[in-house]
């Protein structure tokens, strides 16, 4: 079967119509070609395929068939009636009625391209749709192959829908408030006007469920969620990222009071949060004891004990302890600068100090 | 003072201890003592040897304070909102000023923000102790420029896709080989996306006048790129792990490739390999894209859900939810109602509570159209009553609407509506209206129901209520409005919705102006009322000449507003103010469309004739005359009759030609 039917099927029914367009009476013409494509007669299968009404000028309105002859029409109708009293549904194992052959042949010739292929596709499902109807005739079970043909022939078809229609949500709404004062709009005249639709008393939470799902037991089901929640969530996937991000979009409020507002620009830190705390946002300042500010006399060891740069070094230190602006890194890099200073000038200080000149003289000893 | 400032609800000892009142009794204490509910406390025995329980410290975090002070405050229906709060004179009322004034500020908002993106030099000083990230210029350059694995990720973690993509192009030209941690990261940047940059987020009014401003998409349709990015660089990947394919199938499912995604997803299954929940999700949304009828749409969501079941993935809210979304797109097939109870008692035994999205769904299912008939709202509505409802998914954002609708379409119930009204207004639930164009669509339909099947007082209670602050009218909802007024004799409220019209910036619609008038023009009422339809009158008398005077469009714009006029002036008895309009509708024909009705010339007659000036009654007359107006005739014959005037011979002789 394959693609070359499936084309001609798209094309079969897209000039069924605009009926057709509609989903229900589709799915109705699904249904009804089932049930008679078990009956298994020429003119069935034809009109079933090419949309229901046996009188539908269909013939005329397509490039498929629009070449087709006059003599083909009418012979192709001819056969279609006189095919009438051949509603034998019984065509014997495998072969064929010879009177729905010559009517296949003669569909085939109708149609000008495709022909050949259109005789042996139709021959063929007729022999598949008479071996089911025999089958199920006789209350075997039919071999899958036959019904899944006739469904998977069916789902294969394409139904062409018009162009898409006005804007959905505006379209909906707004006619709805009008009722009939407004005048249809073009596309709105194609569609069926809407039924009344009586929908039987609902009870909600009463009833079957789907019953896909069951609940385990609490303490398991707790287990294997866990378990799976470790596994599969190794950190948060983009997907569900780019959802959160979304959903924030659609769940903000813009304030509706000052207080709301503030509670806004706190969040994005552009405010001091309540109670005040002056300390706020200086988190690496308050892991830091006060001692590490004032008592900073271990940052001297390897200077000399005695002398004028001591001295010099105790009176920075003192400043330093009393000096509230500075943060601890930052008091010890000064004193490391003095550090590296003294060093640099360690011949000159030797010379004129001596041992109290140099730095490095309490790691040596 | 203390209640406020808890937001909880106050334990008994910390109350008794703010409260300035006298000290509770004993008995008093130990029963306040029994109402806290902590588990560690410390006891202590005061001197009478009764036990004082001090309760642990609560944690309160930044914002407690505020949150308090802010629960305090609630929606004033007299006032703006918030956003609009201005001097008086500057309040917008209308719906364009409303919506003119928030983008307007939003786009100060966002011209700040691109000066600082785009000239960040002169923003890198932040004196500021401690530092405001907000006010840092944003870093957007990037640190590797070089078509290196580094430059990729970088451009993965900032979420630029196209310039990942280019990356990786040029690293793939200098054959760069890149681990397969990052290629994974980057299939799936590039399949949720779909291999092109992100949307700009848009700020938070703009996204709520979204649809007005014409942003938002309207039919879902396949935008997937076939053979682009993410397909090449999954045929890239040497080895394609359960994770990649599933990127893959979601990311197709998303953007409506629903072949090739069903296609991955039964390799997947054949191959029996685990599928997470988020793949599931996907699939069953886009399940009915797939199929053409709807049985085999109905299968296919079937059969995911009893591959979820044998794979061992438990579903939630989301799965559900588009089960749901799936049937509410088959509203017609036959089964779908039933299925739709099915489903709803399945997410009941699985503990998972329906959200408003699933309501919505269930909405569309059983109202496909405007006749259809069903006791659905009804039960919703009984299940709803008085909950608390947050947002969970954005389309719980259009519940409310639906349920409007299909109430004021469908049902024609106006308690039920204010049932619904009630539930809006309960808690937060206000938040949930969703954007300006569903918040509109919501009020449109209430307010006309109500206009339609309510009381006056009533209609006026609720249109009181509603009106100008908390939403701005249509054009549609005065004119039931006006309908209702004339059918229920409400013409006191009629100055008021006046000057709602100038508030609503409505003055030149001719049609409803001209309705208003008729209206008030319609009988003569009693002595206020009356002066104040004539003192309307009078100003639009003057906003016309003022206004013409200067070539402004004014609502005074018809022949039959100037009849109105006229009448209502002759009610009143203010024959100066009708001949001044009849005045100056003669010297400005042209600015008006349409004649007066007969009416009111022949009112203006008897208003001449009583005054005793028959100059002016023939003029009129002469002026009915010239436009061929019916009533002539009879308006001659008033004058001819009236014993207040004395006619002079050539008036009598015109009025003989006439």
């Amino acid at each position: 079967m394959g693609c070359g039917k499936k084309t001609q099927f798209a094309g079969v029914c897209s000039w069924s119509g605009e009926s057709t367009t509609v989903v229900t009476s589709v799915d109705n013409m699904i249904r009804q070609g089932i049930v008679r494509l078990q009956k298994a007669t020429l003119s069935d299968i034809t009109r079933a395929w090419l949309g229901i009404q046996p009188h539908c000028s269909v013939w005329h309105s397509t490039s498929l068939l629009s070449n087709a002859k006059k003599t083909g029409h009418e012979s192709g109708q001819g056969s279609s009636s006189s095919s009438d009293s051949d509603s034998d549904p019984e065509k014997g194992g495998g072969g064929v009625d010879q009177k729905l052959k010559e009517a296949a042949e003669r569909v085939a010739r109708s149609v000008p391209d495709h022909g050949s292929t259109v005789q042996s596709d139709l021959l063929k499902q007729l022999q598949s749709v008479a071996k089911l109807s025999k089958d199920q005739a006789n209350g075997t079970p039919s071999s899958g192959a036959a019904s899944s043909k006739v469904s998977n022939l069916l789902s294969g078809m394409q139904i062409q829908k018009p162009s898409p229609k006005t804007r959905a949500d505006d379209g909906d709404f707004m006619q709805g408030q009008r009722g009939t004062e407004r005048p249809p709009r073009g596309q709105f005249v194609a569609r069926r006007p809407p039924q009344q639709l009586h929908r039987e008393k609902v009870k909600l939470f009463e009833g079957a469920a789907l019953n896909i799902f069951t609940t385990t037991d609490t303490a398991q089901s707790s287990d294997v969620q866990a378990e799976t929640k470790t596994v599969e969530r190794r950190g948060v996937s983009l997907w569900e990222k780019v959802e959160q991000e979304q959903l924030d979009m659609f769940r903000h409020v813009p304030p509706t009071n000052a207080f709301e507002e503030m509670i806004q620009w706190t969040k994005e830190g552009k405010l001091w949060q309540f109670p005040i705390n002056n300390e706020q946002g200086l988190d690496k300042e308050s892991k830091c004891g006060f001692h590490q500010h004032v008592f900073l006399e271990d940052q001297i060891q390897d200077f000399p004990h005695r002398g004028p740069i001591r001295h010099f070094m105790e009176l920075v230190l003192v400043g330093l302890s009393k000096n509230p602006y500075l943060t601890v890194p930052q008091k010890h890099e000064h004193i490391d600068w003095f550090r590296q200073y003294f060093i640099e000038k360690q011949d000159i200080l030797e010379e004129a100090l001596g041992k109290d000149g140099l730095i490095r003289s309490a790691e040596a000893k | 003072m203390a209640a406020s400032l808890s937001a909880r609800p106050p334990r008994g000892f910390v109350q008794f201890l703010f409260n300035r009142k006298a000290f509770c009794t004993s008995h008093d204490l130990q029963q306040l003592s029994s109402v806290s509910a902590s588990t560690e406390r410390s006891v202590s025995v005061n001197d009478k040897g009764q036990e004082i329980v001090i309760p642990r410290k609560k944690k309160r975090d930044s914002l407690s304070v505020l949150r308090a002070l802010a629960s305090t405050v609630k929606r004033d229906p007299d006032s703006p909102h918030y956003k609009y709060v201005d001097d008086p004179f500057l309040i917008p009322t209308s719906s364009l000023a409303k919506r003119s004034n928030a983008l307007s500020r939003e786009s100060g908002r966002k011209a700040a923000r691109y000066i600082l993106e785009n000239y960040s030099q002169w923003f890198n000083e932040n004196p500021a102790e401690p530092p405001v990230d907000d006010f840092m210029p944003p870093k957007l350059a990037y640190t590797h420029t070089e078509p290196t694995e580094a430059a990729l990720i970088e451009r993965i973690e900032k979420r630029r896709v196209n310039d990942a993509i280019e990356v990786y192009k040029k690293a793939k030209q200098g054959n760069v080989e890149f681990s397969d941690s990052t290629c994974r990261q980057f299939l799936e940047l590039l399949c949720v996306y779909n291999a092109q940059d992100p949307p700009v987020t848009m700020m938070p009014e703009e996204f709520y006048f979204r649809k007005d401003l014409g942003h938002e998409t309207k039919r879902p349709s396949k935008t997937w790129k076939d053979d682009g990015m993410a397909e090449r660089v999954f045929d890239e990947l040497q080895e394609k792990s359960i994770e990649d394919q599933q990127n893959l199938i979601r990311g197709m499912a998303r953007y409506l490739q629903t072949d090739k995604a069903f296609a991955m997803y039964d390799e997947m299954m054949e191959k029996k390999l685990p599928v997470h929940l988020l793949t599931f999700n996907e699939l069953i949304r886009v399940a009915t894209f797939h199929h053409d009828t709807y049985e085999t749409k109905w299968k296919q969501v079937e059969s995911l859900l009893m591959d979820m079941q044998l794979c061992g993935v438990e579903p939630d809210l989301t799965t559900f939810n588009n089960v749901l979304f799936s049937l509410s797109r088959v509203p017609y097939f036959r089964l779908a109602p039933s299925l739709l109870l099915q489903t709803l008692n399945e997410m009941k035994k699985l503990g998972i509570e329906p959200s408003l999205t699933s309501w919505k769904h269930s909405l569309v299912v059983y109202y496909p159209n405007d006749n259809a008939d069903s006791n659905l709202l009804y039960k919703i509505m009984d299940y709803l009553e008085g909950k608390e409802l947050t947002l969970q998914q954005p389309e719980d954002a259009e519940f409310f609407v639906t349920a409007m609708k299909r109430c004021c379409v469908n049902h024609h119930d106006v308690e039920l509506a204010f049932r619904i009204d009630r539930l809006l207004n309960t808690g937060k639930n206000a938040e949930l209206i969703g954007d300006s164009r569903l918040e509109n669509m919501y009020y449109s339909f209430f307010l006309r129901l109500v206009c339609m099947l309510e009381t006056m007082d009533r209609i006026m209670e609720v249109y009181q209520r509603v009106t100008p602050h908390l939403w701005t009218p249509n054009l549609s909802v005065l004119d039931e409005l006006l309908k209702a007024v004339e059918l229920q004799d409400g013409f006191q409220y009629l100055p008021l919705i006046w000057t709602d019209l100038l508030l609503f910036d409505f003055q030149r619609r001719a049609e409803l102006l001209e309705k208003l008038l008729s209206l008030m023009a319609k009988q003569k009422q009693e002595d206020t009322l009356q002066s104040q339809y004539s003192h309307i009158a009078g100003q639009l008398l003057e906003r016309f000449k003022d206004e013409h005077g200067d070539q402004r469009p004014t609502p005074l714009s018809t022949g039959p507003m100037v009849g109105h006029l006229i009448t209502i002036a002759e009610n009143s008895t203010d024959h100066d103010l009708a001949w001044d309009v009849f005045d100056t509708y003669c010297n400005n024909k042209n600015a008006f469309s349409g004649p007066p009705s007969d009416d009111a010339m022949k009112s203006l007659v008897a208003g001449c004739l009583e005054r005793g000036d028959s100059e002016k009654a023939m003029a009129v007359v002469s002026f009915m005359e010239s436009v061929e107006m019916a009533g002539t005739g009879e308006a001659v014959q008033m004058i001819l009759d009236s014993d207040q005037v004395l006619l002079s011979q050539s008036q009598r002789d015109m009025l003989a030609n006439i």
